[in-house]
């Protein structure tokens, strides 16, 4: 089996003890400076507001703004308001501004007004456009600052104006080439441009093939796009084809992260955001609405249970393997729910026909498995009932006839939760909604129902009924 | 999905293969590779006879390895290893590696000697470490060169490199000493030296560090070009942000798939029998583990069969520790793999964190189960509960009780289980789901029925 690969994490603690002992001021301002941004950003996680403190006033302004877009929001947030007013607008200043925005976005009101209205002008009216756009679409999570050139310019030119604008830019891998409207007329690669010899234009160089997205369209398509295309940065366009921002790889990788994080808390039942760094009280609270929620639904368990209630206090040995067959139609249900999950975010399943294969394939797994679980636990069942003491199973009924039920019960909760596990993923995806909010609790609940109703149906119709 | 994928099998079935070459060259490559797959045998080997080797390596570099070799096998050996040649460094070893040994030797044999010798080093390294996926082709300049000097020589090599955003400063024998991004030698001036605008705190990786170590680190600085060292810190070759993304997807999907005990990969494209024997395993400890529960509930018969109403509850007591029990695995999980608990104080803090999350959220469940369970009981409405002295509440206080010390303990487990597991180097998310189940189910029983004995058995007396 795989272990879990530790990484490298001794940075941010070495980072955290020269806040502590470095005492001479200029040697913590030039080794805080060799830091990585990023290692900066992890240590201000295990740091107390007093420590933080220090070193905001040690550090230079533009690694505090590259740490603070390795924060996620919600912490970049609280720590902001830690700044003096005038540093923080400073900071939001030299900030990317799809980083800046997501910062402001969780704040309250007044105080991202109040930052907004520090900032100067044009950065202010940036930081606006870009947080009208809905949430997870290219328009909000896009960068706006990038480079262009006309068509008619010289490659020399060009060359200038990419030396007088690279500081501002995330990427200059990829360059954009528009006409006086900003409509986006083509691609040039920085590579073409650098070994282009003048006089040429931008025209003869440049790629009038490129990909780009719209601002509206939603932020799983684009990183998809970037990914198959291999984009170091995707031109974002609006309905008239002006570019009005990129996206960069780097947005794709933590996007991909974001995704891939939402889809295994859905299937555990966790909520969505980061659970790493928050007190055990924002926490519980978090995770209380779900399970309430299923706690609802364990009440409809029940009911299934007492409609039985006759069958059971007739035989109680029946209730010994009604966990067994629980957690089994429970897990089977949870790796159909992961496979079609996987298969849906892969989209590989576009066409009907593969969704009809698909549902089969996974059925006749739940039909293949329930049968082999089934025969084992027949004998596993009667050799356990047989070794219990007389009169625990009672007299009437014979150990062979539970065995047969639990090992029936097992071959058909199996089949029908590997259907359901399978199937639910797809209605809800087809009902466009997000195919794993069916979440491998909820999946699990509905299971317990279905395999309860198989389980003491099948006992009461095979014993009670023959009695 | 692909919305030239009509028109990209129109060009293969139809075109002419004059037509072909320069129709499918207006198209992204990754496309044409989409199509590809689901082509016949014939309309397959008619493209590979027609396509020049510059389309063709495009084409495979977007292909998956194994599949990628499949077909290639089918072509002459020459054209293979033109294709081979034209491809990526990194890619072409991909492929190489899934060629047998005799195979591999002979395309190696067809190739130019410089390519040859440099995908047979590559292909030294092992499986999933950083040195098989890394590229060697970048562009390294040498200390005391002028950035006049240095521009010329990027401009020269520029076409070859898989990137120049950043540029890579060796000295003689070849070790790592510095990085130069792109942006900064543009903008300098001569007589500055490379040295001035030179960063020397370098991030790199080793050779033989696991790939998902490199895509953790690639998208943690958020670093375009990360460079590859060996022990000695010399420069052997380069990781692009794009092959970090893919592995990034890859593994996440793994993590989420592990985590349902299923593997990703072998889900994929496998018959029936061969994936319903590799989900068989765990279902198979599940039914193990779980007789020990029936032995278990099976010596609390004699509750059981007095007050059969208890059962009612049974699900939902463990249906809801294994609920908690889930997602604080799942956070747990999560937190290692991102290696936050790098010393005892942190796995200290993170466990009792869980258990203050248990013994709150215990509460909260706690108290709902016994109004839900009252109401649920109340509506029912026979059992002849409500004849005996304080039927319902008792039954409700058992249920209630029992909910909370369950998720108490199921959320403290969540956490120490996988961390355990870690410890003893085995992979906390696929071992831990079976076993977390079977301790929640035994806790959570052993602790209803034993409350609901005392408390119900005390009173009536029975």
């Amino acid at each position: 089996m795989r272990k879990i690969r530790i990484l490298k994490q001794h940075r941010p603690r070495e980072i955290v003890a020269l806040i502590d002992h470095e005492k001479r001021e200029k040697a913590l301002k030039n080794k805080l400076q060799k830091y990585h941004a990023y290692d900066i950003s992890q240590a201000m996680l295990y740091m107390d507001k007093d420590q933080r403190e220090r070193l905001y006033s040690y550090i230079s302004l533009e690694k505090l703004a590259r740490a603070f877009e390795h924060l996620y929001d919600e912490k970049a947030a609280e720590f902001m308001l830690e700044l003096d007013k005038e540093e923080a607008a400073k900071v939001l200043e030299t900030m990317e501004s799809d980083d800046a925005v997501d910062i402001l976005q969780h704040l309250e009101h007044e105080e991202s007004v109040a930052f907004l209205s520090l900032l100067d002008e044009g950065k202010r009216e940036r930081l606006r456009k870009l947080s009208r756009y809905k949430h997870l679409t290219a328009g909000s999570e896009m960068n706006p600052e990038f480079i262009t050139f006309t068509a008619d310019m010289d490659v020399k030119d060009a060359m200038r104006r990419l030396i007088e604008k690279a500081g501002e830019v995330e990427t200059i891998e990829t360059l954009f080439v528009v006409d006086d409207q900003n409509v986006l007329q083509g691609v040039v690669n920085l590579k073409d441009l650098i070994v282009a010899k003048h006089p040429i234009t931008i025209k003869e160089i440049m790629s009038e093939k490129f990909y780009a997205v719209n601002v509206l369209d939603g932020i799983q398509k684009v990183v998809k796009d970037i990914q198959k295309y291999d984009t170091t940065a995707m031109p974002v366009l609006n309905d008239n084809g002006v570019i009005e921002g990129i996206i960069t790889m780097y947005d794709a990788m933590d996007i991909i992260e974001e995704e891939a994080h939402d889809d295994y808390a859905k299937l555990a039942g966790i909520p969505t955001e980061d659970d790493l760094h928050e007190t055990a009280k924002t926490s519980a609270a978090k995770r209380f609405p779900w399970l309430a929620l299923l706690l609802v639904l364990n009440i409809l368990v029940a009911t299934v249970l007492a409609s039985f209630e006759a069958t059971i206090a007739q035989i109680a040995a029946l209730v010994f393997f009604q966990p067994l067959i629980l957690d089994m139609a429970g897990n089977i249900g949870t790796q159909s729910l992961a496979v079609t999950v996987l298969r849906i975010s892969r989209e590989t399943l576009q066409l009907k026909f593969n969704i009809g294969r698909h549902l089969l394939r996974e059925t006749m797994i739940g039909v293949l498995n329930g049968a082999i679980l089934g025969i084992l636990a027949f004998l596993t069942a009667f050799i356990f009932l047989s070794l219990l003491p007389i009169g625990v199973v009672g007299e009437t009924v014979q150990a062979a006839q539970i065995a047969t039920v639990v090992a029936i019960s097992i071959f058909l909760a199996l089949t029908v939760s590997a259907f359901l596990g399978s199937a639910i993923p797809i209605l809800l995806n087809a009902a466009k909604i997000d195919p794993a909010v069916a979440s491998g609790p909820l999946i699990t609940t509905l299971n317990d129902i279905v395999a309860l109703f198989i389980y003491f149906g099948l006992a009461t119709a095979m014993i009670i009924a023959v009695l | 999905m692909n919305e030239h994928r009509d028109e990209i099998i129109r060009i293969i079935k139809e075109g002419s293969p004059k037509e072909m070459q320069t129709a499918l060259s207006e198209f992204h490559p990754s496309d044409i590779a989409d199509c590809f797959k689901d082509l016949d045998d014939d309309d397959q080997m008619h493209m590979l006879l027609t396509l020049n080797h510059h389309l063709l390596a495009e084409i495979f570099s977007h292909l998956k390895d194994k599949k990628a070799a499949r077909y290639l096998v089918r072509i002459d050996a020459p054209k293979v290893a033109r294709i081979l040649d034209a491809m990526d460094r990194d890619d072409a070893t991909d492929i190489m590696e899934s060629f047998s040994s005799e195979t591999r030797k002979q395309y190696l044999s067809l190739m130019d000697d410089e390519a040859a010798s440099e995908i047979r080093a590559l292909l030294h390294y092992g499986e999933e470490t950083a040195g098989s996926i890394m590229t060697t082709e970048y562009i390294v300049l040498k200390r005391g060169m002028d950035v006049k000097d240095a521009m010329k020589a990027l401009v020269g090599n520029a076409t070859d490199a898989e990137s120049i955003q950043r540029l890579f400063v060796i000295d003689d024998n070849g070790f790592l000493e510095g990085v130069i991004e792109l942006k900064k030698l543009i903008q300098a001036r001569t007589p500055k030296k490379i040295d001035d605008i030179m960063k020397s705190e370098v991030i790199t990786v080793k050779v033989s560090d696991h790939t998902e170590e490199v895509a953790r680190t690639i998208q943690n600085y958020g670093i375009y070009l990360l460079p590859v060292v060996n022990e000695k810190n010399m420069l052997k070759g380069v990781i692009t942000m794009d092959d970090a993304a893919d592995i990034l997807d890859q593994e996440t999907d793994e993590d989420y798939a592990r985590f349902a005990t299923i593997s990703a990969e072998a889900e994929v494209n496998r018959s029936v029998i061969r994936s319903a024997m590799h989900r068989l395993p765990w279902l198979t400890l599940l039914l193990a583990l779980g007789l020990i529960v029936s032995g278990i509930l099976s010596g609390f018969e004699e509750t059981i069969e007095q007050i059969t109403v208890l059962v009612f509850f049974l699900p939902l007591i463990l249906g809801m520790a294994g609920n908690t029990g889930t997602q604080s695995l799942a956070v747990t999980v999560r937190g290692l793999s991102k290696s936050h608990y790098h010393d005892k104080a942190a796995v200290r803090r993170h466990v009792l964190k869980e258990l203050r999350v248990g013994v709150l959220n215990g509460i909260g469940i706690g108290l709902l189960s016994f109004v839900t369970s009252a109401i649920f009981l109340l509506v029912i409405g026979r059992i002849g509960l409500a004849e005996m002295e304080y039927g319902i509440p008792l039954v409700s206080v058992s249920v209630a009780i029992s909910v909370a010390v369950a998720l108490v303990i199921a959320t403290t487990f969540g956490a120490i289980i996988p961390l355990t597991l870690n410890k003893m180097k085995i992979d906390p998310a696929v071992a831990s789901g079976p076993f977390i189940t079977t301790i929640n189910d035994i806790v959570g029983l052993v602790v209803y029925f034993t409350i609901a004995a005392f408390i119900i058995l005390n009173v009536w007396g029975a």
